[in-house]
């Protein structure tokens, strides 16, 4: 597929879709551009109906290190800095463009991930991880303060004490412990490989019925337990009438692979 | 009928009607035309005895993006006066059904006033609610002032109007502005199970309710309150009132004629 990014480089896998963030010589540090980039592709993605499933990648030593502190939106020096435009214009789209995302987002963390970098790999739907990869904050190291939904996902993830010292402490938060606290689904050194095998897992999956779970997780996230019980019924009423259902429960009752097709 | 499409009967439910806005191109804009063929439609529906539940609609990506700018751009006041637009919303408030707005995606500017005009709303969880007027250089004008106040508060309402930012549908439900959010695939199944338990109700008490609520805004407390009673008292003219409480009595369900 032609692509035309400049900063990234987008194929397409059988149904997997794979976003390469595409900066080594910066260690993946995001421009403007290049997060406009990763925006729209993954548009183009939930666009594309023969599209199941996204990977969100980097090429290179790291997976993305955040802000490219080069560019003139961030520099201090002359008068006043307004990072928060910054935010609103570029990383929060970037990070919702995930959450968002109908089809689920695989982060393969091929290497370090620093700033808003962590909240890019956390915002996706699953993340498999290199072993003995670092997760460093650093906004501490810079007088700023976690950003970019990292905040709100590290809390919930972590706990409090836990969030607090790794935004404080200054020390990298090591693939194993997010491993073992259930941040990262695997670890693997052939990190696309087993990315792709998940998603060849959930390529076979009812897109219909995929897009509702993360979107119910999602909702779960941020409400009470009635309200979530209440979105399940909505949604099993709904993904009760669908094709996909029907053929769900034949497949089942036939003993065979169902073949779901979104509706 | 190109800018409205009618259900009717909606998912083979003969008391429920869907009106659909119809203009997905420029995201449902509420043309002169389209109000006209909207009232009128709302009129018939409303005259319709087997009609017990209205239920209004846009598309996937938006309920209504507002009045038709394109319409607008060099009207002069006089030709805002003459425009019959207004007088057509005006006509909105004679339906004695109860509406309800389904919205998913974009209601801005109109198409909150549209969805405001409704009796409730019910809110897929990626709409987005808005009164933008103000950064084109003028002010809601089909009750975005009113209505938004008398919904939200005058802090919220008045953040609204002066900024023209959008609001996403869970703030829409925390302010007050919709009864419940659904997921956004599920919004007219949704709207259509709540429809079913109103269409269920006594047709006469469901209007008499729905016109005595409606006056909350309009009186005072007092006011509201002796209308409130004579609605109240009104029901039990209906037949629909003694099998209401017959069928409570020998625990069955109740069997409505809507008389």
């Amino acid at each position: 597929m032609e692509s035309g990014f400049k900063f990234i480089t987008y194929e397409e896998q059988n149904a997997t879709a794979i976003i390469s963030m595409n900066r080594p010589e910066m260690y993946n540090a995001l421009n403007a551009e290049a997060k406009m980039e990763v925006v729209q592709a993954i548009r183009e993605a939930n666009k594309n109906s023969s599209i199941r499933s996204i990977i969100l990648t980097g090429i290179g030593k790291s997976f993305c290190t955040g802000q490219d502190l080069n560019d003139r939106s961030v520099q201090a020096q002359n008068g006043g800095v307004d990072l928060g435009y910054t935010l609103q214009t570029e990383w929060n789209p970037l990070v919702n463009s995930i959450r968002d995302s109908k089809k689920i987002v695989i982060a393969a963390v091929n290497g370090v991930c620093a700033g808003a970098g962590i909240s890019v790999a956390i915002a996706c739907d699953m993340i498999i991880s290199k072993p003995n990869t670092k997760f460093v904050g650093a906004f501490e190291r810079l007088g700023l303060a976690p950003d970019a939904g990292s905040t709100y996902t590290f809390v919930r993830a972590l706990g409090y004490q836990k969030t607090m010292e790794f935004f404080l402490m200054g020390k990298p938060l090591m693939s194993e412990e997010m491993h073992a606290a259930g941040l990262i689904n695997a670890l693997d050194e052939a990190v696309l490989e087993r990315a792709l095998e998940y998603s060849k897992n959930i390529n076979k999956l009812s897109p219909v019925a995929t897009e509702m779970v993360k979107k119910n997780l999602k909702a779960a996230l941020d409400s009470c337990y009635n309200e979530s019980m209440e979105r399940e019924m909505y949604t099993q009423r709904f993904l009760g009438n669908s094709n996909d259902y029907k053929e769900g429960l034949s497949a089942f009752l036939e003993k065979r692979e169902p073949k779901f097709t979104g509706n | 009928m190109q800018n409205i499409l009618l259900e009717y009967p909606f998912n083979n439910h003969r008391h429920i009607a869907l009106v659909r806005l119809n203009r997905p191109k420029v995201l449902n804009a509420l043309s002169t035309d389209l109000m006209q063929e909207l009232v009128d439609c709302f009129l018939s529906l409303d005259k319709n005895p087997e009609v017990r539940v209205i239920i209004l609609t846009g598309n996937e990506r938006a309920f209504a993006a507002g009045a038709d700018i394109a319409q607008m751009v060099e009207a002069s006041p006089i030709d805002q006066i003459n425009d019959q637009r207004f007088r057509t919303w005006e006509m909105l408030k004679l339906i004695t059904k109860p509406v309800i707005a389904a919205v998913n995606g974009f209601a801005l500017g109109g198409g909150c006033e549209l969805a405001m005009s409704c009796d409730l709303i019910i809110a897929g969880d990626d709409a987005k609610f808005s009164q933008p007027e103000i950064k084109i250089g003028t002010i809601p004008g089909a009750g975005g002032t009113q209505r938004l106040t008398r919904a939200i508060g005058k802090s919220k309402a008045m953040m609204m109007v002066l900024t023209g930012e959008m609001i996403d549908a869970k703030t829409a439900y925390e302010w007050g502005l919709v009864a419940k959010i659904v997921p956004a695939n599920t919004l007219l199944q949704e709207t259509f199970e709540l429809a079913k338990i109103i269409s269920d109700r006594a047709p006469v008490a469901v209007r008499l309710a729905k016109e005595a609520v409606n006056k909350s805004f309009e009186m005072t407390l007092k006011d509201g309150m002796d209308f409130e009673r004579r609605n109240f008292y009104l029901t039990f003219a209906s037949a629909d009132q003694k099998e209401g409480m017959k069928a409570f009595m020998e625990k069955r369900n109740p069997e409505y004629k809507g008389n």
